[in-house]
């Protein structure tokens, strides 16, 4: 009986102690001359294993673990861990620092920086990379500005990335907007994209600026490059959010106006894009990692889009300026971490700094000026036709709060641009968010 | 229960055993328990505790710079727009999807429950987007619900002349979007349960009431739905749980838009505490959901017993 | 239209003994046949699922919505089915899920036998406590329990992904339901033969309840399979993913739009097939259920 009694207690014993066993057994040992490196940038370990040489691949993973790869193979004493996010990796990386357990290198939005830098989970670089031999000095002015916080690097900058705008010059043509030598006419300032934009819908039907209004790019980042484009920041003096501001509430209406007559483009931008890409649609608003993608298009024989030209976003305003971001390798080790830890990270930071080149064939723009000063950089395809977007990048703002600002913008942004609130109640609820995020600080 | 002379035997013969068993009884109960309960404390329990504790606190998500702030998270909650327009999202959400999953599932288990051909298939085909994860659904319905004439859906009301409808960028019709993709996602396992209700359902009932007479309708009304009691206050309440914890489908499909119009409770908590970073904020949001469920469930439970007790 | 609704083993497919009338026939096949056209409708969604799995990525993005998958090409299932990590993910997912249903049905079911069988005090409170953690959303609790594994160096273990849920309020709560549905005389006449509680529990309660086991099997089963927040912070090791997270990851949406699809759609039938045969050879558990001769109230 007592047995018996007993048994149900045993059996459950039994199994956790299996389940605990067993889950040990499936554990990974660390080791200590190793590199955690977390990324987003997708997961293809079993593609390219044993690959150390890049050839001239194109794909996002493919050069983040063959750089990887490389990196290991010459270095045994200190091989590099990858593990890959589901991107932005805020979740894991979060998780982790609540454990006391992030990774030795992490990629980052540098616009989110400030936030944890703030916090003390990041580590100050400067005086690691003067050491490693990378030159802060060769850094495009607004990506330095991107990584840096209260006078300290934080990040070793990967790419400058934007909005771009990607043509089809044979709809261009039809335009008359195409010239002897085959290149676009770019319009400059509002009346002339006006007149551009009444020639495209009059030969093509389409929009001249194909968007999309569920996406992020489709909203705040169309509006942040109209608002800087008329000089206008939504940052004021103090660093606090500054988005219901005549000058914003006025490039929202630029941008609604544009939207009515048709200049802008409006509905799903997957579908805006695959028009696109079928001839429908003349030219659009997409990143720099769509030109990788579309330039493959173009190569096919079969495809509708045939001439394909990627010049900087529109200049619809007083200057030109266009969304952009960064992504960065940052160290969460924290303000006290061990420096000999720190060195090694940094080392595999030299590395990927020396092969930026690399990555830009990726479609994303260097952060280095003497790789933007290259031939081979300006010979990579479509970046002659839109270099210089970098130096006027108009980055999310890089405070404390900007880890809301991306999704706050587009909400607030989207529901202007479907009518569901008035511009000025859209920037004022936007501001609102923005704050009351700023006060939980 | 049907009374007998034997049973008034065993009755009298029981009461004897168990007097033998009170003693014992605590004691058996906790042998059968303990393994249950030493997980649900340490991984439900525990977890709540201190999750209401977080939410006592101003509390990042990083782990620094925590300070105590009694129930001032709470009070934001009350003056908080974005979250009472996440409870009526929410709220509409659940009263799309509940009635629609639970009279689906029942119609769907009524009609697979005879023998007719492919019974089996069918039942397959309706529980085969169960094995479907949550990222594939929300993909799988971006294409169902695009918003021009080249979506699935929209072709098919193409053919009825009704116009494209951009489904995820109007307002109006957003939410019920989540409610369908939710709908086609986990109506078979409503099925299932419901089926494996008529499934106890004894063969002398129905030909019983077949031998009165009773045609088809009567007898789903009177014979059919009554029994299946217990089954359906136990799919409904579930239901309703489930619908109020709707996350993953707004993540994937509308991220809360269009303009915010499908944002929900829990894909807030989500936003404030990851993509914000404020835990303690989130956690007072997760306590007033908490608290809405028990509210909800309680009064379910009450009104299933009243029903019960009425019949 | 008679709605006859008898319990029948889909196996033997027979018809009724009685014949129905020519009239009651051709409403039957109309009925069936409306029936068939509508299940084709809305299993489109799957359809053009699966067609996607088996097109070329640029035929996708020319063409989002075509139902044909011509060209046909097999590329996206190659690359899943030839990386080499997505066994181990497999292996991973399956272990986890096997085990916390295992697990989870022997101490629910415990469990579940003391709240509808043993009288003692406290019962109902304690019920009301185990069904507070149906309500409570799972990210609320989320960095509680990961703290909890990270101070016990569990996480990238498989005792990490199982343990969550593994006393689910819901299988308690189906559990206690449908053991109270089981007629106490069949208890008592055991108790009567000496038994003594595990007993009447092993041999008498558990065998009935093969509906709601074969039920709570499939749930969980499928439930852990399809977990994604818990595996994409406690697994992050490349090797301890399991099938959902592995294959998120390996078909990432870089950039803002949709991308990969063919390989996610691949990805997610390959992911998808354990569960479904799993579902098969449960599912006729449920449906060709015990019946109990006398358990209605």
């Amino acid at each position: 009986m007592k047995i018996r009694r007993a048994l149900p207690r045993f059996v459950a014993a039994a199994a956790l102690t299996s389940v605990v066993a067993a889950g040990a057994a499936q554990s990974v040992a660390a080791q200590t001359s190793e590199l955690d490196l977390w990324r987003f940038f997708n997961e293809c370990t079993s593609q390219f294993e044993g690959v150390t040489e890049l050839g001239d691949t194109t794909d996002v993973c493919a050069v983040q673990q063959i750089l990887a790869n490389a990196w290991n193979a010459e270095h045994p004493e200190l091989q590099v861990k990858t593990t890959s996010l589901v991107r932005p990796g805020i979740v894991e990386l979060n998780a982790a620092l609540a454990a006391g357990t992030p990774p030795d290198i992490m990629s980052l939005h540098a616009f989110r920086i400030p936030t944890y830098a703030s916090k003390g989970a990041l580590t100050p670089l400067t005086s690691y990379l003067a050491e490693a031999g990378i030159d802060v000095d060769d850094l495009l002015g607004p990506v330095r500005d991107a990584v840096t916080y209260n006078g300290e690097v934080y990040a070793v900058p990967i790419d400058v990335h934007g909005a771009l705008w990607h043509i089809n010059l044979d709809l261009w043509e039809k335009a008359g907007l195409v010239d002897e030598s085959g290149n676009p006419k770019i319009p400059v300032g509002l009346e002339e994209f006006k007149a551009a934009c009444k020639a495209v819908l009059d030969a093509t039907g389409s929009p001249i600026l194909g968007s999309g209004d569920d996406d992020v790019l489709g909203t705040a980042w169309v509006w942040a490059s109209l608002l800087a484009q008329n000089g206008g920041s939504p940052v004021d003096a103090d660093g606090m959010p500054n988005v219901s501001t005549p000058e914003a509430l006025a490039a929202l209406n630029t941008f609604l106006q544009l939207r009515a007559d048709g200049c802008i483009g409006s509905g799903e931008i997957a579908k805006t894009y695959e028009s696109f890409v079928n001839g429908d649609v003349a030219s659009v608003a997409a990143g720099t990692w769509q030109v990788n993608e579309w330039d493959k298009q173009v190569a096919d024989p079969a495809a509708a889009l045939k001439r394909y030209y990627v010049a900087p976003f529109p200049q619809i305003g007083d200057q030109p300026a266009s969304w952009g971001g960064s992504h960065t390798w940052v160290v969460p080790l924290g303000a006290n971490a061990d420096p000999e830890q720190v060195k090694a990270a940094v080392q595999y930071l030299k590395h990927a700094w020396d092969h930026n080149l690399d990555w830009t064939r990726t479609g994303h723009a260097t952060v280095r000026q003497s790789v933007a000063d290259s031939p081979e950089y300006q010979a990579l395809p479509h970046h002659s036709e839109y270099l210089g977007f970098g130096e006027h990048a108009a980055y999310n703002p890089s405070t404390m709060w900007s880890v809301g600002y991306d999704q706050i913008m587009h909400e607030e942004l989207q529901a202007a641009l479907l009518g569901q609130k008035s511009a000025e109640q859209a920037l004022s609820d936007a501001q609102a968010r923005l704050v009351d995020i700023a006060s939980f600080q | 229960m049907a009374t007998t002379a034997r049973s008034a035997w065993v009755v009298g013969a029981r009461t004897a055993i168990l007097r033998r068993r009170i003693g014992r009884d605590t004691v058996t109960a906790a042998l059968f328990l303990a393994p249950f309960l030493v997980f649900y404390v340490l991984l439900k329990l525990w977890p709540i505790v201190y999750g209401f504790w977080i939410s006592l606190h101003q509390w990042e998500t990083i782990g620094t710079g925590i300070r105590f702030v009694g129930l001032q998270n709470y009070s934001r909650v009350i003056g908080d727009r974005l979250f009472w327009e996440a409870v009526t999202h929410t709220l509409l959400f659940a009263a799309l999807a509940t009635p629609a999953l639970i009279g689906l599932g029942l119609g769907l288990a009524v009609i697979l429950n005879r023998a007719m051909f492919g019974a089996g298939a069918y039942r397959t085909l309706y529980y085969l987007p169960s094995v479907l994860s949550t990222a594939v659904i929300g993909l799988i319905f971006l294409a169902v619900l695009r918003g021009d004439e080249t979506g699935l859906l929209n072709r098919l009301l193409s053919s009825f002349g009704i116009g494209p409808i951009p489904f995820l960028l109007d307002s109006t019709t957003a939410m019920p979007s989540i409610a369908l993709a939710a709908l086609w996602w986990t109506v078979g396992f409503n099925m299932l349960i419901l089926l494996a209700g008529l499934q106890n359902i004894p063969e002398e009932v129905s030909d019983a009431a077949r031998v009165d007479g009773a045609n088809g309708r009567q007898h789903f009304w009177h014979i059919t739905l009554p029994l299946l009691r217990r089954p359906l206050m136990l799919v409904t309440i579930l239901q309703i749980i489930a619908c109020f914890q709707v996350f993953g489908l707004i993540d994937v499909m509308t991220k809360g838009g269009p303009g915010g119009q499908t944002r929900s409770i829990v894909y807030y908590i989500f936003e404030r505490a990851f993509g914000q970073g404020q835990l303690g904020y989130a956690s007072a949001i997760a306590f007033f959901l908490f608290a809405i469920l028990f509210v909800l469930s309680i009064t379910q439970l009450k009104l299933f017993r009243r029903v019960e007790d009425a019949v | 239209m008679s709605a006859v609704v008898r319990p029948v083993d889909p196996a033997q497919g027979s018809r009724d003994g009685r014949s129905p009338r020519r009239r009651v026939d051709l409403r039957r096949v109309l009925f069936f046949a409306i029936f068939g056209a509508v299940t084709f409708l809305w299993m489109l969604p799957a359809i053009w699922s699966l067609a996607a799995s088996f097109r070329h990525e640029s035929d996708i993005q020319r063409d989002l919505i075509g139902l044909i998958p011509l060209p046909f090409t097999l590329e996206h299932y190659e690359r899943i089915l030839g990386d080499g990590l997505v066994s181990r993910w497999f292996v991973n997912s399956f272990a986890v899920a096997a085990l916390r249903t295992a697990v989870q049905i022997l101490i629910c079911s415990l469990a579940a036998f003391a709240f509808a069988r043993i009288p003692f005090r406290g019962k109902r409170p304690l019920f009301i406590l185990v069904l507070l953690g149906l309500m409570l959303p799972f990210e609320a609790i989320l960095i509680p329990v990961y703290l909890l594994f990270a101070d016990l160096h569990l996480h990238n273990t498989w005792a990490a992904l199982v343990a969550p849920d593994i006393a689910s309020p819901l299988a308690l709560f189906l559990l206690t339901q449908f053991f109270q549905e089981i007629p106490k005389e069949l208890d008592e006449a055991a108790y009567m033969d000496g038994a003594s509680r595990l007993t009447v529990y092993r041999r008498v309660v558990m065998p009935l309840a093969t509906p709601v086991l074969a039920t709570l099997v499939i749930f969980t089963f499928l439930g852990t399979w399809n977990e994604y927040l818990w595996p994409l912070v406690s697994a992050t090791d490349r090797d301890a993913m399991t099938v959902t997270i592995g294959l998120r990851k390996l078909a990432e949406t870089f950039g803002h739009q949709v991308r990969d699809l063919g390989l996610k759609m691949a990805g997610a039938w390959v992911g998808g097939i354990p569960i479904l045969i799993f579902y098969l050879i449960f599912q006729r558990r449920i449906v060709s259920g015990i019946r109990l001769t006398s358990g209605f109230k």
